[in-house]
Order: C-alpha cells, then sequence, then structure tokens
C-alpha cells in the first residue's frame, strides 16, 4: 500500500512492456546502425544548405526513411540476455548489409547513379572503408555538396563501427587469433560482450572524433578549404579513401597535403588503443608494440624498395621519393587516396615498373595492424606466418624439438597459431576464388587478380584496367557485386561473414520441407 | 717399449692416417650422383653414335671422368653411421647441386648452348624436371645432347623421389598419405635398410614405367630414340621435348592421347602403383587422394573444353583440354596447345592447378593435393570451432586423422611454400618481368611445371628474359623440387654464417662465459 506522498524509484520498477520486442540481437543493432546513418545523411542535408546545393530534400527524404525503419527496428527488439557468437557474427553481418543499402538511398534519392547496383557498390566500398569507387569525372562534376559529404561520412561511419569490431568484439570472440589483443582493448575487461562493448566504444569513438578534428585542422592548415579539409579527414581516419574531387588528392598536387595525409594514414592503419594510450600520455607505448615495429620498419623498407624501382626506371629522384612515399603509406594503411594527377602521371602507379607494383601488391595483401580501421591481412598474422615459416626451418635443425612462437615478449600458445594460419589460409582461398571467378567474368589475370586483393583488402584502387587514375566502372555490374561482397567479407576479418553465410544455410536448410 | 717397436708404431700410424677415411654422407652421396650422371653419360654418348656421333667423345669422356670422381668419392668417404637432420638436407642439396654442375659442363663442352648462366639454367630445368628450356629449337641439336637432356629430367625425377622417401620423412614433413614412407620422425633412415628397401622398389617401379612409357610411345609412332626420350620426360614430370612443338609436333591423335596417359601416371603415387601391382584394390580406392587427383584431372579438362572449345569438335576439344589439364596437374611441361591465350579464368585456374600439383609420394611437383586436402580440413574445422569452441575435432584426409603436429608442419610447410612463391613474385619483377608474368611464373617454377602466362608462355625460350630473371627462375627450381627444406636451410645457414662468427668471436672475448675447453671443441 503506498502512503501518499512516498516517491516511487521508477528506476528499479521493472519497465511496463507496453510493446511486444523481440529477442534479437541482429534487428537490434541494424536498427541502431540505420539511425546512426539517418543522422549522418541529416547532417549532409545540413551541410548541402549551407553550400548551396539543390539536394538538401532528396537528402532529407533518405534520412527520413532509413530514420523510421531504423527506429521502428530498435524499438521493437532487444538484446537478448545471453549472446551466442553466432548470433553476434550474423547481427555484425546483416547490419553492415542493411546499412549499406540504406546507405545507397541518397545517390538514388538525387539521382546521380542510375540503377540500384552503382549506388550499392558505392555505398559498401563507403562502409567498408574500401575507397574503390564507380564515380566517374561527369559524376563528380553532378554531384551536390551534400551527397559528396555524404559519401566521405560513409566512410566516418564505417570506421566507427569497425574500430569497435576490432577492438571490442572480434578479440573477445577470438576471430582469426584475435584474441591475442584481447587484453588491449581500453575498458573494463568483462567476461560478457556486452558491457565491455559499449564502455569499450565509448572510449573509441572520443579517441575517433579528437583524431577526426585533429586532422582537419591540420588539413584546413594547408589550405585547402573547410569543405575539402572535412571530407578528406573522413576518408582519412578511417582508412577508406574517398576524396570529394574526381582526382583523388591529385587535385590538389600539393606537398604539404600529402604529408598531413601519410602522418594521418600512418596513425589510421595503426592501432587504436595505441593512440588511446598515446593521448593519455603514453606515446610510448607505440615503440613498445611489436606490430607497430614490424608495421613502421615493412613500410619503411617498401618506400625505399620503391623509391628505388622508380628512381631506376627514370624518374626524378625526388619525385619518386615522394610518389612511394604517399604510395606505398596509402596501400600499406589501406586507405587508397591516389596522388596522380592524370592517367600516365607519376602517381597513376598501375604505370610503374612492375617490380614497383609486385611491392605495392604485396603491401595491399597484408595491410594494416590489428586494432584498426585499416583491411587486409593485418601485420600482426603477417609476422606471426612468418615465425611460423622461421620456426619450420629452425625444425630441420632439430626435428623433435619444442619450439614456442614469440610476439614481442608474450608466448604464443598453440591454437591462437593455428586459428591465424587458419585465417591466413582461408583469406588466401577467397582471394584466390575470386580472382578465378573475376577472371572467368572476361577481365585479364592482372585486373581481376589485383581487383580481388585489393576488394579483400579494403585497399580502393587496384592494378591493370582499374588503376588510381582509372575507376571501379570497368568492372561489369556482376563483376561490382563480387568485389562488394568481397570487401564485406575482408572488412568483417572473414570468419564472421562466411560463418554468417554457413549460419544462414543451416537455417533455410533447417525449413525444406521434408528434413528433420 | 724397444725403439723398434716404436718405430713400427708410428709406422702402423702412418699407414693408418693414410687410409683413414672421413664418414660423409654428403659426399658419399655426391659421389652416388656422379655415378649415375656418368652411366647416364655414357649411354648418351651411345646414344649419339646413332645420330650424327658428333659430340659422343666429348660425352664419353664426361662420362667417364664423372663416374670416376664418383666412385673415387664413395670409396673415400663413406657412410657415417649418424646422420644429423641437417646434414642429410645438404646431402639432398649437393647431390642435386653436383648433378647440375656436371650437366653445365656437358652442356658447354658440347657446345650446345652459349654462356655459363645459360647452360646451368638448362641444366637446373632439367634436373628438376621443369619445362623451362633457354634451347629455341631443339631440333638443332645433336642426339646425344637430346638423349643427355632427357635423362637429366628422368633422373632428376626420381632424386626428388628419393629425397621425400628418405630424407624427409626423418623431419616429419612428408605428409599424411603414404603409409609406406611414413617413418618415425627425428631419426635417421637414410641409411636404414628400410628405406633403401623402399627406393630399391620405387626405382624398379619407375624403371618398368618409363620402359613401358617408351613401348607405349613406339608403338603410337614414334621412333626408338623420340619413344625413350619423351617417356623419360613423360614419367618424371619433366616436360623437355625434342623438338619445336613439343607433343604437337607429331600431329597424332593416339600419341596425344599416350602423352595424357603417361604425365597423368608421373604424377600418380608410386605407392599406389605398387599397391595397384600388388593386386590391394583396397588401399588404391581407398586412398582419398586418388580420387581428388582424378577429381582435379577429369573436372579441370571438362572447365576448359565446355569454357574454351580448343579445337574443333567434340573429339579434339577433348583431346587438348586433357593435355593441357594432366599437363597442369601433374606439373608436367609438354603442351599441344599455348593456353597462355586461353580465357583469363582459365589461365588463372591452370596457374591454381599447377600451384597445387601433384599427388604426394609421386615425381610430379607442386604443393601436393594431400597436403592441400589436409589443409581444408583443418580450415573446416576452424571455421566450426569458431562457433562451437569447445568443439574437439581432427583434421583428417578422408578417414585418416593427421596428427596435430603433422597438422602444424603442413601449415608451417604452406608458410614457406606462400612465402617463396612471394619472394619469387617480387625477385621475377625486380628482375624486370610484367606482373603477370612475375605471378605466374613464380607459381609455375616453384611447382616445376615450367611455362606459364605472358612473357614465359609455352615455347618461348627463358633467356628472352635476361640474366636475372633466369637466376630467380633457377632458385625457385631448385626449392621447389626438394621440397624447400634442403634449399632454404642451406641458403640460412650461408646467410648467417658471418652472424655466428660475430658471435662466436664475441663469445671468446668474454671468457667468462665460455671456458677454453667447450670454445676448443668449437660446441
Amino acid at each position: 500500500m503506498r502512503r501518499p506522498g512516498e516517491r516511487v524509484d521508477t528506476r528499479l520498477a521493472p519497465p511496463v512492456q507496453r510493446v511486444p520486442r523481440i529477442d534479437s540481437v541482429w534487428v537490434h543493432m541494424a536498427g541502431l546502425s540505420l539511425v546512426f546513418a539517418a543522422a549522418g545523411m541529416g547532417l549532409s542535408a545540413v551541410v548541402d544548405l549551407v553550400e548551396h546545393g539543390h539536394s538538401t530534400l532528396d537528402l532529407l527524404a533518405a534520412a527520413a526513411v532509413t530514420a523510421v525503419v531504423g527506429a521502428a527496428m530498435r524499438r521493437f527488439s532487444r538484446i537478448p540476455a545471453e549472446l551466442s557468437p553466432g548470433a553476434v557474427f550474423v547481427a555484425v553481418c546483416i547490419s553492415w548489409v542493411l546499412t549499406s543499402v540504406a546507405g545507397a538511398l541518397p545517390y538514388l534519392t538525387t539521382g546521380l547513379l542510375d540503377g540500384l547496383e552503382p549506388a550499392l557498390f558505392e555505398s559498401v566500398s563507403g562502409f567498408t572503408c574500401t575507397g574503390s569507387s564507380v564515380f566517374t569525372a561527369e559524376n563528380f562534376a553532378d554531384a551536390t555538396p551534400g551527397v559528396l559529404f555524404w559519401r566521405q561520412m560513409t566512410q566516418w561511419f564505417g570506421g566507427m563501427g569497425i574500430i569497435v569490431l576490432a577492438v571490442a568484439v572480434l578479440p573477445f570472440l577470438g576471430v582469426g587469433g584475435l584474441e591475442l589483443i584481447r587484453a588491449e582493448a581500453p575498458g573494463p575487461t568483462s567476461d560478457r560482450l556486452a558491457p565491455r562493448v559499449s564502455e569499450t566504444a565509448k572510449r573509441l569513438w572520443a579517441v575517433y572524433l579528437v583524431f577526426t578534428v585533429a586532422s582537419i585542422i591540420a588539413l584546413l592548415l594547408t589550405g585547402i578549404g573547410w569543405f575539402d579539409s572535412a571530407g578528406l579527414a573522413l576518408a582519412l581516419v578511417s582508412t577508406g579513401g574517398f576524396a570529394p574531387e574526381a582526382a583523388s588528392i591529385g587535385t590538389y598536387d600539393s606537398v604539404a597535403v600529402e604529408l598531413v595525409l601519410v602522418v594521418g594514414m600512418i596513425i589510421g592503419g595503426a592501432s587504436f588503443t595505441l593512440l588511446y594510450a598515446a593521448l593519455r600520455g603514453r606515446p610510448l607505448d607505440y615503440l613498445r608494440n611489436a606490430e607497430f615495429r614490424g608495421y613502421i620498419l615493412a613500410m619503411a623498407l617498401g618506400m625505399g624498395l620503391v623509391a628505388l624501382f622508380l628512381a631506376g626506371s627514370g624518374m626524378a629522384p625526388g619525385e619518386s621519393l615522394r610518389m612511394a612515399v604517399f604510395n606505398v603509406a596509402t596501400l600499406a594503411t589501406s586507405t587508397g587516396f591516389g596522388n596522380a594527377t592524370g592517367a600516365g602521371s607519376p602517381g597513376d602507379f598501375a604505370e610503374w615498373v612492375p617490380a614497383a607494383q609486385v611491392v605495392l601488391v604485396l603491401f595491399m595483401w597484408v595491410g594494416g595492424m590489428t586494432g584498426s580501421t585499416s583491411g587486409g591481412m593485418k601485420v600482426l598474422r603477417a609476422q606471426v606466418m612468418a615465425r611460423v615459416a622461421w620456426r619450420e626451418l629452425r625444425r630441420a635443425e632439430r626435428p623433435r624439438a619444442v619450439l614456442p612462437l614469440k610476439q614481442g615478449r608474450d608466448v604464443l600458445a598453440e591454437d591462437v597459431v593455428g586459428r591465424i594460419a587458419g585465417f591466413v589460409l582461408l583469406y588466401i582461398v577467397i582471394v584466390l576464388a575470386a580472382t578465378l571467378a573475376l577472371t572467368l567474368a572476361g577481365n585479364d589475370v592482372l585486373t581481376g587478380f589485383s581487383g580481388a586483393v585489393s576488394a579483400m583488402g579494403n585497399m580502393g584502387p587496384a592494378l591493370g584496367e582499374a588503376g588510381p587514375a582509372s575507376s571501379f566502372a570497368v568492372y561489369s555490374a556482376a563483376e561490382r557485386m563480387i568485389l562488394a561482397a568481397l570487401m564485406l567479407v575482408g572488412r568483417l576479418e572473414v570468419f564472421p561473414t562466411v560463418l554468417t553465410v554457413v549460419i544462414i544455410g543451416r537455417w533455410i536448410a533447417r525449413r525444406v520441407p521434408g528434413r528433420a | 717399449m724397444t725403439d723398434r717397436g716404436r718405430a713400427e708404431a708410428a709406422a702402423a700410424l702412418v699407414a693408418g692416417r693414410g687410409q683413414r677415411r672421413f664418414a660423409s654422407a654428403e659426399l658419399n652421396l655426391v659421389g652416388l650422383a656422379l655415378v649415375i650422371c656418368g652411366v647416364a653419360l655414357v649411354v648418351s654418348a651411345a646414344a649419339d653414335l646413332t645420330g650424327g656421333a658428333s659430340d659422343a667423345a666429348v660425352l664419353l669422356g664426361i662420362g667417364i671422368g664423372s663416374a670416376v670422381s664418383g666412385l673415387v668419392l664413395r670409396s673415400r668417404f663413406p657412410l657415417p653411421e649418424r646422420i644429423t637432420p641437417r646434414s642429410s638436407l645438404r646431402t639432398a642439396a649437393a647431390a642435386l647441386g653436383a648433378m647440375i654442375a656436371v650437366s653445365t659442363v656437358v652442356y658447354l663442352a658440347t657446345g650446345a648452348i652459349d654462356g655459363l648462366q645459360s647452360a646451368s639454367i638448362e641444366s637446373t630445368s632439367g634436373f628438376t624436371t621443369t619445362a623451362l628450356s633457354v634451347i629455341g629449337d631443339p631440333e638443332l641439336q645433336p642426339r646425344g645432347v637430346l638423349f643427355w637432356r632427357a635423362s637429366t629430367q628422368w633422373i632428376g625425377g626420381f632424386t626428388a623421389l628419393a629425397t621425400i622417401i628418405a630424407v624427409l620423412p626423418f623431419l616429419g614433413v612428408s605428409g599424411p598419405a603414404d603409409p609406406q614412407t611414413r617413418l618415425p620422425t627425428g631419426v635417421s633412415h637414410l641409411t636404414s635398410g628400410h628405406v633403401r628397401r623402399l627406393l630399391g622398389r620405387y626405382a624398379l617401379l619407375y624403371l618398368i614405367l618409363s620402359l613401358v612409357g617408351a613401348l607405349v610411345f613406339l608403338i603410337g609412332g614414334m621412333g626408338p630414340f623420340d619413344a625413350t626420350t619423351y617417356a623419360f620426360t613423360t614419367i618424371s614430370t619433366g616436360g623437355f621435348a625434342n623438338h619445336d612443338g613439343s607433343f604437337s609436333r607429331f600431329d597424332s591423335e593416339l600419341l596425344e592421347w599416350m602423352g595424357v596417359l603417361g604425365m597423368a601416371l608421373g604424377g600418380l603415387s608410386l605407392s599406389v602403383v605398387w599397391s595397384a601391382l600388388r593386386g590391394h584394390t583396397q588401399r588404391v580406392f581407398g586412398a582419398r587422394e586418388l580420387w581428388a587427383y582424378a577429381g582435379l584431372l577429369v573436372g579441370s579438362t571438362a572447365v576448359i573444353a565446355v569454357v574454351q572449345s580448343p579445337g574443333d569438335g567434340l573429339r579434339e576439344n577433348l583431346r587438348l583440354s586433357a593435355f593441357t589439364a594432366t599437363s597442369a596437374v601433374s606439373s608436367t611441361g609438354h603442351w599441344v596447345t599455348d593456353w597462355s591465350s586461353f580465357e583469363p579464368g582459365l589461365q588463372m585456374m591452370l596457374v591454381l592447378l599447377i600451384g597445387i600439383g601433384a599427388m604426394s609420394g609421386s615425381v610430379g611437383g607442386g604443393f601436393r593435393i594431400v597436403r592441400a586436402m589436409a589443409l581444408f580440413s583443418f580450415l573446416w574445422r576452424e571455421l566450426v570451432t569458431q562457433l562451437q569452441p569447445r568443439l574437439v575435432r581432427s583434421v583428417r584426409v578422408g578417414p585418416e586423422v593427421v596428427s596435430e603436429p603433422m597438422a602444424t608442419r603442413i601449415l608451417g610447410y604452406q608458410a614457406l611454400y606462400v612465402g617463396t612463391a612471394a619472394a619469387g613474385f617480387l625477385g621475377l619483377a625486380a628482375a624486370g618481368t610484367d606482373v603477370v608474368t612475375a605471378l605466374s611464373g613464380s607459381v609455375s617454377a616453384l611447382a616445376t611445371y615450367g611455362p606459364a602466362l605472358g612473357e614465359l608462355g609455352v615455347g618461348e625460350p627463358v633467356s628472352a628474359l635476361g640474366g636475372g630473371a633466369m637466376a630467380v627462375l633457377g632458385f625457385l627450381m631448385f626449392a621447389g623440387r626438394i621440397e624447400l627444406y634442403p634449399l632454404l636451410d642451406g641458403l640460412v645457414w650461408i646467410l648467417f654464417a658471418p652472424l655466428r662468427r660475430v658471435r662466436r668471436a664475441s663469445f671468446s672475448w668474454a671468457p667468462s662465459l665460455r671456458s677454453p675447453a667447450r670454445r676448443r671443441s668449437g660446441t
């Protein structure tokens, strides 16, 4: 019996169930992502208004549709108490796909791209932080500031999702040996996924925001205007690689811009936990990290090699160094900016000597560090595989020796090594299968192979016909869908996507009539 | 002891020292390799007599020289009781290297090939059963040289098999397929009776298969000389040809089908052949790798026939497709049609097939089907345990369980294989080839197939690529033929020799770290 005047603590009272909610992590997560995306579209509409574009209403319409669907999904669902790894994988994949579908809306409502497929490709490429584009020069000329800003924004949102995924979710589930970096995540070391993710996400997003603002300021100082600065910064911190100009970074042809971008890309391709530590006053954590040392060393070596090869092919030494530093950085961090001023210009690496191209392809395979927004196989895994190979050779001397592998000071457990090896193997198999599919569809071997490597590593440009001075419009619609699928597979660290396919396949098989 | 007794003892010691024989597996087996080369050279000289006999004397001279020095080596350096793992690896590399050296001398002395590098590449290509040749038109060469060229592949094929049987089980890397060659690891088998029996058995089989091949080619319409040499290069999965157009030169449907059969036999595990001859059908049809091999052959033939349709009409289509597919899977390198002008997808497929290679326990090259199967099983386990983390599941090839250490070794081998291919990719591109040539050439040379895409297309002399590229290809062939370990191990040993010296020197400065007694013993 409640006495008059007594206050009821409503926070302790059980929530009143006005609407039936379904226990589904994927519906809830996808709803949340859509709401975020809608906010981004709204912001793009504002930018359009400020920049005197003429697509404000189109963008608002897209935002409204996305917001309604997202809010509804979120409202009528909740995260179940028990999360199985499979459910998380499915949720992550479906969220990414649905957000990409929603992200295609602005391209369609503004009428910039014809048809669903190019718009979807552009959107997937954005949300996976890849940076491959079907935009032609005419598209860039026709595009309103709002759409261009949205295009940059997709990458920024993608990056936001990825850092949480890469630092908190996937290491927790031990995907591809990522449990190695599990302890590094800032935030509580909880045994349950949900509280851990929300805490870690807040801290990482704060870092992400600081990094973005710093990048915008640095780019503004180079004098390229606020719209381009903001746009580039969004694609820079997410190692995405979209640029608001048709000729990418080649538009500015400025060493200062390139330098800022190189530094930004190197930080973006490194682990965000290290950046978090650095911002908390421990910058030396960078040097203590064995993966970071490998990352920097490999990049420096690659830059030197490419500069040598380019200088050997007759490019001026200064020019070749500039091209080598920028392009190795952009591909080793899976960003994918291009500094080509036109087809055949010094920055067009599809026209470089083969040796320099091969170095770039090898960097495309490896990509950046774990715990970052960059793609590729990751430096950590390449290091572990190199150690596995080295151990194999040392066994030649002592076949029965027990030789533990070490990463930095840590001894690697054999099952983690197995997971990493399994990841690398799956990565290779998928790239080769995709190369086979792309070449069977009629691409030449170079374009098919480099396109598959580039999409899987979320790089952006490829070699052959799809070089940095060209666009992915050279691929047919079907081929672009294969590439978009590859981007998703690569983006989500391979296992979740493949397992989602397995899980959905089993789910369908269970419902086929005539089967138990 | 009297003075006289002392003098006698001293004399005995001197005499004993004079006759003391240092045990060395490396030199002993190099001697064996030289004897084998010598015998082959003498036979080549005899073959030369059936033609113009222009080089018979040179071949005979080098042959006798090689055989005699081989015999001397063998008598001076007996096999030791115990052989360390590293020494057995060195033995494999040294034996192959010695044979290549002899062959280089042969090509230079007969004047068949100009230049040391070209001659050594032709020799490496021969003994590694790769089909990369610097000779533009083999028909201009005298018979003796051609016979020797085919013999190098024939000898090379068996050398590779002997390495797999005698050296690698010892390291525990022979692969899970062949129960007969699966021996306890860490123990030297190089001189064990079991390995000798196995080697003798396989040598006999190899000889029989080659004879049957020669006979079949003879019936198919080749002359005796061509029949013998083509049998040599087909059963060994080598791929050298006596003619400009390889098998297409004969323009005979029957011969091309016989070639398909020969190459398929070459890529077949000799243990399966042995079981088949012994009537153990259970063992033959129980081997999953055999089914996978057959599946790859039939499947890729069908894909090529449907997608490319390289010939006119069903029969020619099938024949050309089967020949190309079998040549790729068995890593032979004979050709009847230029597959580097096929559809890009098929080019890529063939490069992948070449990379996977033939059955384990065969003379073919590549990564080996059984290892690929084990890796797929491993991969599936990784996927499943991701969903059910507590699941315990073993890696399997068919019904057979692959032990965990073995699975780790296969993963390690895969890392080495991919790493070597990537190094070759970079090396070839750095030597100036285009990206596609570098990629396909690296895979093809490592799998000891030979021709590849781009500038390395079939029938192109490899010398056109220049010295740097030839050196890289030579390295890849050598490494790939003896399953990477011997060469890479040797390479690491050589590269780190200066480092070791520095370390040793720094140790000797610090007497507290190392006692003089230990330093003297050189441990």
